[in-house]
């Protein structure tokens, strides 16, 4: 937890250092007595700054912490990473095929993923909820729903 | 006598639209809370996007019947299984397993559900009593108390029930940082937007909302593998409890709603503590105290009531002051914000109508849930059967379609995916959630307020002291944020901030 904190911390002063280049790069408008637009930026910059300081010099010298072992295997990297994969192409392919004809490979795609291996329910669980989410969303609730650019 | 404005918002609850969307939200609230793992809140923003075409009242019939019922519904899987379906329904599992091992599964459901419509109800009335005094009260707000006071909302839950107090601080200073995107509100200067004209109006909460709560979930659920519940074989009857028992728990239920009441109403402290909390009190002063954790009704109302008694108490301060008490007001917040309206003191004033509709609508939900639960609850047994691998996919295609319903832009699917990975890399980094999405929610207002109070004072801080209310208000924010530091300190020897 330590390491994993430090390494945290280290993350945190990175992203205060370039959200500070960001706000030194903001246009500016003077009008009397009124804060400009960086004003709660900096404010904010200060607060992550102290805050990561405290977290890197906590985890840095103070040694009676928990002994737990947080993070992510490389396993579940790939996992994650592979089931984002299927979202963006999900999306993807939205924009082209609309929602009625990607939805069931979609889902059918995450039930295999989920473990699912009876084949009636691979094939009828995905067209019913497509067709359930169609219906409560778009007809029932006039939500629209993506439509694609060929269909 | 009741006013006009009360007559016609009750009449506008008793539509057919609002009752239909009344029994949804109960139907759905009783799913989500029956099934492990999935929250009230995730829930929430799954029915969020359909609320947009929805009229403002028939949008909080259909949340607050979830509300109610998905309080309720944790009790379920509580008694049956063992496996709270929310973590307010925890201690339930205590007493409520105990009965349903014994054969009195129906007894113990029976109990939870009028005992939840008895904290839901004793609420509802706090909630009708107080909310418009405080209301009242807080139309003497300036910019000044206005700052304080969302300062305080937010010192008092980045300081709650975290395992790390600097972890919650720095989620809640990043969702601030968050909201610092898109235009500013005073001088109309383009911030961190890196070109994008979707980025102008700010990020989108609503995205922001699914991704962080449910995509973690959907992530864990697929990729580490959802827990598997175990089946409840056994015939459940007996759910109507005789008037004699009911009479002999009402001391418990008082009990129990009013200490969930009064913790609903604090903000950050949320349901759990308030169960807990209400079943150790409930057990001090039974005469069975001794039989309380082998299968006593009172161990199952105690917390039941106090858990519906948190729903309207949370209420309060998010209704008359704008202030989330926990995520699911939150979410609750963030759907008043999409109908157009503005919660806190104004929305009592400009707003009559529909803050009474609210009452009446969660009236409405708890009867709602009283009678769908005790009728149905054979259902609900059966569903808590659909395994992870069905209901996981179902849920991330919800998200996609949620997040790009509100602007029909696959820009938000964009955001949602982010505050989901972001969502799930503090999870794993034990980063609480919660204090990001309240910055999200209250993070506008909070620099809103400050730079008005600066305005008027003409960049003078003092003001902020000068201003008594405000003042009071910053001393309460400091006590409870520097408070729970020291106590921890103490309390662990130097084992955590």
């Amino acid at each position: 937890m330590r390491r994993t904190n430090i390494f945290i911390s280290i993350i945190l002063f990175a992203f205060t250092g370039y959200y500070a280049y960001l706000i030194t790069k903001l246009p500016t408008r003077n009008i009397p007595h009124t804060l400009g637009a960086d004003f709660m930026p900096w404010v904010l910059t200060v607060c992550l700054l102290l805050l990561s300081s405290l977290l890197f010099l906590k985890s840095l010298f103070y040694r009676r912490q928990e002994k737990r072992a947080v993070g992510i295997s490389l396993k579940e990297v790939a996992g994650i990473l592979s089931l984002l994969a299927i979202i963006v192409a999900y999306i993807t392919a939205m924009i082209y095929f609309g929602y009625v004809f990607i939805t069931p490979l979609f889902m059918a795609a995450m039930m295999l993923m989920s473990g699912s291996k009876k084949l009636k329910e691979i094939i009828f669980f995905p067209i019913g909820i497509t067709l359930a989410v169609y219906i409560f969303f778009y007809r029932f609730f006039n939500v629209l729903l993506p439509g694609g650019k060929i269909f | 006598m009741m006013s006009d404005v009360a007559l016609a918002a009750l009449a506008d609850v008793l539509r057919l639209p609002n009752l239909i969307a009344s029994m949804m939200g109960v139907f759905f609230g009783l799913f989500i809370g029956a099934s492990p793992g999935l929250t009230i809140s995730l829930g929430m923003v799954l029915l969020l996007p359909l609320t947009f075409t929805l009229a403002p009242v028939t949008s909080f019939c259909l949340l607050l019947g979830l509300y109610a019922a998905g309080m309720t519904g944790g009790s379920i899987s509580a008694i049956l299984l063992n496996i709270p379906g929310t973590p307010s329904a925890s201690a339930t599992a205590i007493d409520g397993h105990e009965m349903a091992k014994k054969g009195r599964a129906g007894e113990a459901i029976g109990t939870a559900v009028i005992s939840s419509f008895f904290g839901g109800m004793f609420s509802l009335g706090c909630l009708v009593l107080i909310a418009p005094a405080i209301a009242k009260f807080a139309l003497r707000f300036g910019a000044p108390e206005l700052f304080a006071l969302v300062l305080l909302g937010l010192t008092l839950i980045c300081g709650f029930g975290q395992r790390s107090i600097i972890k919650g601080l720095i989620s809640g200073v990043i969702g601030l940082i968050i909201m610092t995107v898109g235009l500013d509100n005073l001088m109309g200067i383009p911030r961190f937007t890196f070109g994008y004209v979707e980025l102008q109006a700010g990020v989108s909460f609503l995205p922001a909302l699914i991704g962080l709560f449910a995509i973690p979930q959907i992530l864990e659920g697929i990729v580490i593998g959802a827990q598997v519940i175990p089946k409840y074989e056994a015939k459940i009857s007996g759910l109507l409890p005789r008037f004699k028992d009911i009479r002999q728990l009402f001391k418990t239920m008082v009990l129990g709603a009013s200490i969930g009441t009064g913790i609903g109403a604090i903000p950050g402290a949320g349901g759990p503590i308030a169960v807990f909390l209400s079943y150790d009190y409930a057990k001090r002063i039974s005469k069975n105290r001794t039989l309380f954790g082998t299968g006593l009704a009172e161990g199952v109302a105690a917390p039941e009531s106090a858990n519906n008694g948190v729903a309207g108490g949370a209420m309060i301060p998010m209704l008359t002051l704008g202030i989330p008490g926990d995520p699911i007001t939150a979410i609750l917040l963030g759907a008043l914000m999409i109908q157009g309206l503005t919660p806190g003191p104004l929305l009592f004033q400009a707003n009559a109508q529909f803050v009474y509709s609210v009452f009446w609508a969660f009236l409405v939900a708890n009867f709602m849930m009283l009678f769908l639960t005790l009728s149905t609850v054979k259902i609900w047994v059966r569903l808590l059967q659909v395994p992870a691998r069905i209901l996981l996919p179902i849920i991330a295609i919800l998200c996609v379609v949620g997040s790009y319903a509100l602007h029909n832009t696959f820009f938000d699917t964009g955001i949602m995916l982010f505050f989901g990975l972001l969502g799930y890399f503090m999870r794993k980094y034990e980063f609480p959630v919660v204090p990001m999405l309240l910055a999200i929610i209250l993070g506008p207002a909070l620099e809103e307020h400050l730079r008005m109070s600066l305005i008027i004072s003409q960049g003078d801080p003092s003001i902020f002291i000068k201003h008594p209310i405000s003042l009071v208000f910053i001393i309460i924010a400091l006590i409870t944020f520097i408070g729970p530091l020291i106590g921890r300190v103490r309390v662990s020897g130097g084992e955590e901030e």
